[in-house]
């Protein structure tokens, strides 16, 4: 006989989890088409050759599953479709009260009265059908995500200039590095002047001497600007010749394998130093490049780099000073053939609480004149604070309890005393006393208000 | 049908005539008088709070009248002994001529009580008269006597006059299942209490129903079904009136002292069976456990100053935590709308108990 009771309520259960199924999926499905189709075509204007609509439409199709599998995890048991029903058909939660005889094989008083009236509700319940209406809304939203997510995949065709750019060996690195394109561009720009074309590829020969290979896409590089591949090219020179001076060689061939090693560490470490990179550096430490127009001797470079980070009080505007004349190396550090002239540039600055210290710079210039500045960085060493007295009543005659200055509570201090106790500690404790006496009416009527406004008070001033 | 149902729909017939017995005689307090009849089924004690002469002992002493019960009033007063109350054991000549010891039954031996103005008693006495509601006997000498059934304690409280009383204890007051406020009668009430009250006396009230039957409706109250949500919901509220919870609103959270307990959730699923009952349901509702919700919870939640000073009412709170509780059974939109064309609409009579 309960059988009906127990087949319409599953029987909703059953559509009530695949439409619940569905509503999610679909819920999913939308923004995944926008957002897989956005990043698909983004791939695909990179030039990524597996990106295509195939692979928007798994994104999409995993979004809407695994949408589907959550509403899996969420599905409702058969007391929430028989709430559903009770819902839907207005009986008064008679069908979920029937569930719960049934549970308890309708042994109580009113059991079998309830069950008769919820049979009588089950061909009502059978009968009840989802209004298509929101699932329809929600298909439509998520086939027109799909569809701009679509769109955007197509509309992104492969860009060959760009793919090409990036089938450079060297264009990976670039990107790597996150160099500035305003400074390779610039910097390339110079390397190609018919002058500074020879340099490059006077110092790229002069790097690689045996390797011709290697001087080729060395020049290639400092032409192109992309100074950090020449910096890996170098690295892995050096590693080379580490491994090749430990084999067994000729006292000849070793002196000319550490000659020439020293020669790519020196390249190795004025690369480090920005003076190849760096360009005239400007407060934010980042790398700009000027003109190539010759300068004067000791006019270059002397834009140092600022950067200060320091403690609370932050650091006062820091000295640069800059030094070294074109064509020259003031520091005693040999500098690179065809890129001379460089100069450097240290940047100092100074606080004037001492809580910070300044930053350092360095920077170089070009042969060309070409202003180039290393990158600024900032380090900064805060002092403890001087807080002054741990209260500022210390040294009272007597104790109180009042709001510190310094910090974010009340302190009871002592007299004559560094000791001090936050009230924050203190009032919870005191607070509660008071409302159980309250509760108990034990404060005069009269008093209420004061004591409650005035552990209110406390209250805001622990909490500031 | 079967045969012991019938007495049980002829109760509940009953006490829809009681009902309106009384209201012949109370006037605009309709929803007063419900709760005081669902407190009655649930065997509870009611807390009447209400400024004076809005005619709580009146609607106390015309539902005793109504239901045919015995009635008693104490008038608390500080120099009250708990003897006083309970009973207390007095020499007393027996069959013979010898003499005995003989328990004189207290005031509180009756059907209804009104214990008038209890925070004026001694704790001593309050205890006393707590203790005989929560065990329903008193004992006197070693030897317990058990109090008549039904037994109900009506405690009229007066929200002004605060000076020179003994309120009860938290741990008491929330022994009481339910707290009535007595409003102010609107302005249509207060045309027609003068018109009744200045004329000729009426015909007093009648009784229309026996000890028997409310004895019967207070087993029947206990077996109305109550499905499994509104136990849940039940639950849910009620934790959710508690501030340590990180779930409860944050409202109950910043201004409530301390919140109802296991006892909160007792009396609203079984206030929910009575209203149902009354209702001529056997299965409860959430929204048979709504209509009893702030009877059930309001002096079972205490506010600290923040609370206090700011003017909160415990009801509000009450319906934050019930709306959340609320939200844990709700539907997805999406399936949740109720298609017009499959909805058959209010189901008059579904689920009702047979009144023949």
């Amino acid at each position: 006989m309960d059988d009906i009771i127990i087949t319409t309520i599953a029987d909703a259960r059953a559509r009530l989890n695949a439409a619940i199924v569905a509503h999610r999926a679909l819920a999913w499905a939308a923004p995944a088409g926008i957002l897989a189709g956005a990043a698909v075509a983004g791939l695909r204007a990179l030039g990524v050759g597996a990106a295509g609509l195939l692979v928007w439409l798994l994104c999409v199709l995993a979004c809407a599953a695994i949408g589907a599998w959550r509403a899996g995890l969420s599905r409702v048991d058969e007391a929430g479709a028989a709430r559903w029903l009770d819902e839907r058909l207005a009986d008064q939660e008679l069908l979920s009260a029937a569930l719960a005889c049934l549970g308890r094989d309708g042994s109580g008083r009113f059991d079998g009265e309830v069950l008769a009236k919820a049979r009588s509700l089950a061909p009502r319940a059978s009968s009840l059908r989802f209004s298509p209406r929101p699932l329809a809304k929600r298909a439509a939203i998520a086939a027109a995500a799909c569809a701009v997510g679509a769109y955007l995949v197509l509309l992104a065709a492969p860009n060959a200039t760009i793919a090409a750019e990036l089938s450079e060996p060297s264009a990976s690195g670039d990107a790597r590095a996150g160099a500035a394109p305003a400074s390779r561009a610039a910097l390339a720009a110079s390397a190609a002047t018919p002058k500074n074309a020879a340099a490059a590829s006077a110092f790229a020969s002069s790097l690689f001497p045996d390797d011709k290979r290697r001087a080729t896409l060395a020049e290639r590089a400092l032409r192109e600007g992309r100074i950090d591949d020449l910096r890996d090219m170098l690295k892995a020179a050096d590693l080379e010749y580490e491994s090749r001076i430990g084999r067994g060689l000729s006292e000849f061939e070793k002196r000319k394998l550490v000659s020439e090693r020293e020669r790519i560490e020196e390249a190795a470490s004025a690369l480090a130093a920005g003076g190849l990179s760096g360009a005239a550096g400007d407060e934010s430490g980042r790398s700009v490049v000027g003109g190539d127009e010759p300068q004067g001797a000791g006019a270059d470079g002397t834009r140092g780099t600022f950067g200060d980070e320091g403690g609370a009080s932050g650091g006062a505007p820091d000295l640069a000073q800059g030094q070294g004349p074109n064509g020259g190396s003031q520091d005693g550090k040999p500098h690179l053939p065809g890129m001379d002239g460089a100069s450097q540039g240290l940047g100092q600055g100074s606080s004037a609480d001492a809580d910070a210290d300044g930053a350092s710079g360095s920077n170089a210039g070009g042969d060309a004149g070409a202003r180039q500045g290393g990158k600024g960085y900032g380090r900064g060493s805060g002092e403890e604070r001087d807080w002054g007295p741990i209260s500022p009543s210390a040294g009272k005659d007597e104790a109180v309890i009042e709001p510190s200055k310094n910090s974010s509570f009340f302190e009871l201090v002592l007299p004559g005393k560094d000791a001090s106790s936050p009230i924050g500690a203190l009032v919870p404790e005191s607070r509660k006393s008071a409302e159980s006496a309250m509760s108990r009416e034990a404060v005069p009527l009269e008093y209420e208000d004061f004591v409650r406004s005035y552990f209110i008070s406390l209250s805001k001033g622990d909490s500031r | 049908m079967n045969e012991e149902e019938m007495p049980i729909a002829a109760c509940v017939d009953g006490m829809a005539r009681a009902r309106e017995e009384i209201a012949r005689t109370i006037v605009g307090q309709d929803e007063v008088i419900d709760l005081a009849l669902v407190a009655l089924l649930c065997e509870g004690h009611v807390l009447f709070e209400g400024v004076p002469g809005l005619g709580k002992t009146l609607i106390v002493r015309t539902l005793a009248d109504t239901l045919m019960m015995r009635f008693s009033r104490i008038q608390f007063t500080p120099d009250l002994m708990p003897s006083d109350v309970v009973g207390s054991t007095m020499i007393a000549q027996g069959e013979g001529s010898e003499l005995g010891l003989r328990f004189e039954p207290g005031p509180i031996f009756a059907n209804i009580v009104l214990a008038d103005e209890i925070n004026r008693a001694s704790p001593k006495t309050q205890s006393a008269l707590l203790q005989a509601m929560q065990e329903r006997t008193v004992t006197a000498r070693g030897r317990s006597y058990p109090l008549p059934r039904p037994f109900l304690v009506l405690t009229p409280q007066n929200p002004l006059e605060m000076e020179g009383t003994y309120p009860l204890p938290e741990a008491q007051v929330d022994r009481s299942l339910f707290k009535i406020i007595v409003d102010h009668p609107g302005q249509e009430e207060l045309v027609r209490i003068p018109q009744r009250t200045s004329g000729q006396a009426e015909a007093p009230t009648q009784g229309v129903m026996r000890e028997a039957d409310v004895l019967a409706l207070q087993r029947a109250t206990r077996d109305v079904v109550a499905p499994p949500e509104l136990l849940e919901t039940a639950a849910r509220i009620v934790l959710g009136t508690q501030p340590e919870r990180p779930a409860s609103p944050e409202r109950v959270r910043r201004l409530v002292r301390y919140g109802a307990g296991p006892r909160g959730a007792q009396a609203l699923v079984l206030a929910a069976k009575a209203r149902a009952l009354l209702a001529g349901r056997y299965n409860a509702t959430i929204a048979d456990m709504e209509s009893v919700m702030h009877p059930a919870l309001r002096h079972r939640i205490a506010l600290n100053f923040e609370g206090q000073s700011e003017g909160v009412r415990v009801e509000d709170l009450i319906e934050e935590a019930a709306d959340s509780a609320m939200e844990a059974l709700a539907f997805d939109e999406a399936i949740s709308g109720k298609a017009a064309s499959a909805a058959p609409g209010p189901a008059d009579g579904v689920g009702s108990a047979s009144r023949n």
